[in-house]
């Protein structure tokens, strides 16, 4: 593993592991505030990278800068539309039941968004029309994409943004307090079911702005889903109700697979045969790693069991 | 009592047992001994460290140091369940009943110890598993009868009156057949009446049975009452052990009591 | 709970009840029941194929009820446990050329004991932790079977003969895995109500108060994923050789997940859940993989997207369900129970 292969996968990774930091905040926020794991999450990334592919597309006749930015506008409005809508329609008459079964529920939703979104786009990789000029950048002496800097860029600025937003004003704060005392909360005068209800908003408009990332830097298709379960690990990796700790994991998760799973699918041989592919597996492997020491994730707060 | 008794009737001997968290000392250098048919009363200011004390006993908390002797064996490193399988039992402070099993399952649980069926037998079940959960079964209806909840049999334990939840789990307890019995603060938050049953089955244990019995109470009109044997303390050390009589009038007892909210002269005085 | 039961059934003994069935009419219910899944292939004809896909899935739900239902820990790599008993199974057909009668326990066996070793990590990771954590076992094993074994194909399974008749029909396989079902489910419930299940409900309900009364839990939560994972080696075995081939998108996390829905489908806890959430499942997956191309060719605007009319459908289904009742269809069952023994007085 030469310094060089080192560096390059950490300054990659790092700017893929930033988007999927975002995704992970977004999914961080939803479990804080209604304690619902959301299997559909990755598909509420799905949602944001076609829809605002075929807004822009859309809006092809108007220069590009203004058709991405009416693309990514209408997306973020439908996104919280979609977060609103399916916490009134499907997760309020499941307040209070068993949480598998919510859990379920939220798959099934999963099914029903990917569904929709493969049935009206088909299966096959959609991409923006050119947004970003497809130059090659160097940062810190490493080749990068032009778009993943923007990317990149975008998500770490977002990340500020929210931790602001959490921070100061009237409804992060809010949604802070569901997240830590819901009893409290209810008393203190939150209105739990709006702060579900933003809770969902928020989740989906995180998901949809990490699908627009990822589908400006590598396009669109049904098979982006699966980086709700790269946010999930992130987030298990970081502590499932640490907000710092889904950035932390998002950015683990993406420097691991670039770097550990590069190496390993190039370089390391068992009984002769290359080990392609193996990326996955160890990023799920280091998950496991850790939790055997840290069985709260990195940053998760221990519930210590008192008798 | 005294220097003469032999140690064969010391059933449970804690020795010099020091517990430290991060940064705090929960049991500081306790020792303590139960004799057999012994009620022993534990009592003490909230955060005095009684409930670790029993935490040790049970190997749900290590202790940095000091050794634990129960009947003819130290079980200092032996691990939780090992010692269950001795027949120390307990009660807790906060039910921690199966709230998802019924009444009779959550007592039958207690007799785990004492099954021993295969897998084998137990997934066959017609023939040895059937008459093994029979016989056990038998021996709680018994509990269920002596402690008066035939009514909840069958309800689900975590949708029960907060009064019969800590019957259930006395019940529980008593379905190890212990030869020690651990409880903390079984009468905590129940109504008088409830106390009075409460204080009824542990004397008739007590008295009956010649179960020897750890006691933490905070009601002292009760653990008075009670307790053969009073140890008191606070901020993880013993301040005082002795006959109730003692421990009522002892200086350093009221003093630690003093700063509470119920002082001990308080509440022994207005009972 | 002293509800009037049906004229002339009182409990006399303890066996009693302990009995599964404790009233005539249910125990006349359960023969009708057994009566109609032995009469099944002349009731059900050239369908019959669903019920021996149900009887494979429901046998590996079972296993995942005692790991998940029982003992309370969330497992995403019960398809990965059918793999092993899959893949145990060929090895031992295909390569050793033992027969079926070995390969079948042998199954059981290596998955129980691979389920032992990855149940381990349990007693640290808790939760939806260690359903993460279970997804290094899925992963890996789906990694392996592409590198060694299939690739990105499939392995061909030789058929199964059972004691020199083979079993080539879906009609004798049917009777197989029907054994082997009724075999196992009425195994896995009297678990439950012995010794084992008493210690898995301990664990999963509070599994640090059980330790001090007196529970093993290093021993019962490995048991917990060593039993689920022989059930599902069982339904990996039986599947390698009704399928015939067998390559890594059989057991990939999908399946687990599915496994996992079945299971909340049908109830958690309940003895009939994985029953019912199998049967329920595997229908509605096979009615749309029907049903669905026929919809999409009916309505031309869907063109010819069949998979997502078939996940639409699906999602909305289950969602539909879980909203009309969370606690599954054992749930259901136990509802209409309750209005069977109440009946004639319906308070
Ligand atoms: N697991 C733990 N981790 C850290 N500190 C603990 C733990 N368990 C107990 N303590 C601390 O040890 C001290 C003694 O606690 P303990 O529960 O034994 O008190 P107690 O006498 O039973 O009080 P109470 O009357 O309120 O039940 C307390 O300060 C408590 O906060
Ligand atoms: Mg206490």
């Amino acid at each position: 593993m030469t310094p060089q292969f080192v560096l390059e996968g950490t300054v990659v990774g790092l700017a893929v592991g930033s988007i999927y930091a975002l995704i992970a905040v977004g999914f961080a926020v939803l479990y804080k505030s209604t304690k619902i794991l959301n299997l559909a999450h990755g598909e509420l990334v799905l949602f944001g990278g076609y829809l605002a592919i075929a807004l822009t597309t859309a809006a092809g006749h108007l220069p590009a800068p203004l058709a991405f930015g009416l693309g990514v506008a209408g997306t973020l409005v439908a996104a919280a539309a979609l977060g609103f809508g399916v916490e009134r329609a499907v997760m309020r008459p499941l307040f209070g039941q068993p949480l598998l079964s919510v859990i379920i529920v939220t798959l099934a939703l999963g099914y029903v968004i990917r569904g929709v979104m493969v049935g009206i786009w088909s299966g096959e990789t959609r991409t923006f029309p050119l947004v970003v000029p497809p130059v090659v950048v160097r940062v810190a002496s490493v080749p990068v994409p032009l778009v993943g800097v923007w990317s990149a860029a975008a998500a770490a600025a977002l990340l500020v943004l929210f931790s602001l937003f959490f921070r100061y004003t009237r409804w992060g704060v809010a949604m802070r307090a569901a997240a830590n005392e819901q009893l409290t909360a209810s008393a203190l005068g939150v209105s739990l079911r709006r702060v579900f209800a933003y809770a969902w908003a928020f989740a989906a408009i995180a998901g949809a702005v990490g699908g627009i990332l990822l589908g400006l830097w590598l396009g669109v298709n049904f098979a982006l889903a699966a980086v709700g379960l790269k946010a999930l690990a992130a987030l298990i990796l970081g502590g499932l109700d640490s907000i710092p700790g889904a950035i932390v994991g998002g950015l683990v998760v993406g420097v691991l697979e670039t770097i550990v799973g590069g190496y390993i699918d190039a370089h390391v041989r068992l009984f002769g045969h290359p080990l392609h592919g193996f990326k996955e597996v160890t990023a799920y492997l280091v998950i496991l790693l850790v939790l055997m020491v840290r069985p709260y994730g990195l940053f998760g707060t221990e519930h210590i069991e008192r008798l | 009592m005294g220097a003469g008794v032999p140690l064969v009737d010391v059933v449970l001997d804690v020795r010099h047992v020091t517990l430290r968290f991060a940064g705090l000392v929960a049991v500081s250098d306790l020792s303590l001994s139960v004799r057999a048919g012994e009620l022993l009363g534990i009592i003490g200011p909230n955060g005095a460290g009684k409930t670790s004390v029993l935490n040790c006993i049970n190997g749900f908390y290590r202790p940095q140091a000091g050794r634990i002797r129960f009947l003819d064996r130290d079980v200092t490193r032996l691990l939780p369940h090992t010692r269950a399988a001795l027949c120390i039992a307990r009660t807790f402070q906060n039910i921690a009943l199966y709230p998802h099993m019924t009444v009779l399952q959550n007592i039958l649980s207690g007799r785990l110890v004492h099954m021993r069926s295969s897998l084998m037998g137990c997934g066959v079940y017609w023939g040895f598993g059937q008459r093994e959960v029979l016989r056990h079964r038998e021996r709680v209806e018994e509990i269920v009868d002596f402690l008066e909840i035939e009514a909840y049999r069958d309800a689900r334990v975590g949708e029960l009156p907060y009064g019969i939840q800590k019957k259930v789990e006395l019940g529980r307890a008593l379905a190890m057949e212990p030869r020690l019995l651990l409880l903390d603060e079984p009468m905590a938050g129940m109504t008088v009446d409830e106390k009075l049953d409460m204080a009824r089955y542990i004397l008739e244990l007590r008295e009956v049975r010649g179960l020897p019995m750890v006691l933490i109470e905070h009601d002292m009109g009760v653990v008075m009452d009670l307790c053969d044997r009073i140890l008191a303390m606070d901020y993880g050390r013993k301040i005082a052990e002795g006959p109730p009589e003692e421990i009522q009038n002892h200086p350093d007892v009221i003093r630690a009591y003093l700063g509470e909210e119920h002082g001990l002269a308080e509440e022994v005085a207005g009972r | 709970m002293a509800y009037a039961r049906p004229c002339g059934d009182f409990k006399t003994s303890y066996a009693q009840d302990m009995a599964l069935l404790d009233v005539r009419l249910y125990r006349a219910g359960f023969l009708l029941l057994l009566a109609g899944l032995l009469a099944a292939p002349w009731l059900l004809g050239r369908w019959l194929f669903l019920l021996n896909d149900i009887a494979i899935f429901a046998i590996g739900a079972t296993g995942l009820s005692l790991v998940m239902g029982f003992a309370g820990q969330i497992s995403l790599g019960h398809a990965a446990f059918m793999a092993v008993g899959a893949y145990t199974s060929w090895f031992v057909t295909s390569e050793l050329r033992w027969p079926f009668v070995v390969a079948l326990p042998a199954s059981a066996l290596v998955a129980f004991a691979v389920g032992a070793v990855v149940g381990l990590p349990s007693l640290r990771i808790k939760g939806l932790y260690l359903a993460i954590a279970t997804l290094a076992f899925q992963f890996l094993v789906e990694y392996l079977i592409v590198q060694t074994v299939s690739g990105m194909g499939g392995t061909p399974v030789p058929p199964m003969d059972l004691l020199g008749v083979p079993v080539d029909t879906e009609v004798r396989f049917y009777y197989l895995a029907l054994a082997v079902w009724v075999g196992g489910a009425v195994f896995a419930t009297n678990l439950t109500r012995t010794r084992v299940g008493l210690a898995l409900m301990a664990v999963r309900d509070r599994d640090y108060a059980a330790q001090v009364l007196g529970v093993n839990l290093l021993y019962y939560k490995t048991l917990a994923f060593a039993l689920g994972a022989a059930y599902a080696g069982v339904a990996g075995s039986l599947f390698a050789h009704y399928n015939r081939v067998i390559g890594a998108e059989h057991f990939s996390l999908a399946q687990s997940i599915d496994y996992v829905a079945m299971l909340v489908i049908g109830g958690l806890g309940s003895v009939w859940g994985p029953h019912l959430g199998a049967a329920f499942v595997r229908t509605l997956t096979q009615a749309l993989k029907i049903a669905a191309p026929l919809l999409a060719a009916s309505v031309p605007m869907l063109g010819r997207a069949t998979t997502s009319v078939r996940e639409v459908v699906f999602g909305a289904i289950l969602i539909a369900l879980l909203i009309w009742e969370p606690g599954g269809l054992a749930t259901l069952l136990r509802k209409l129970k309750r209005y069977v023994d109440l009946w004639p007085f319906p308070h």
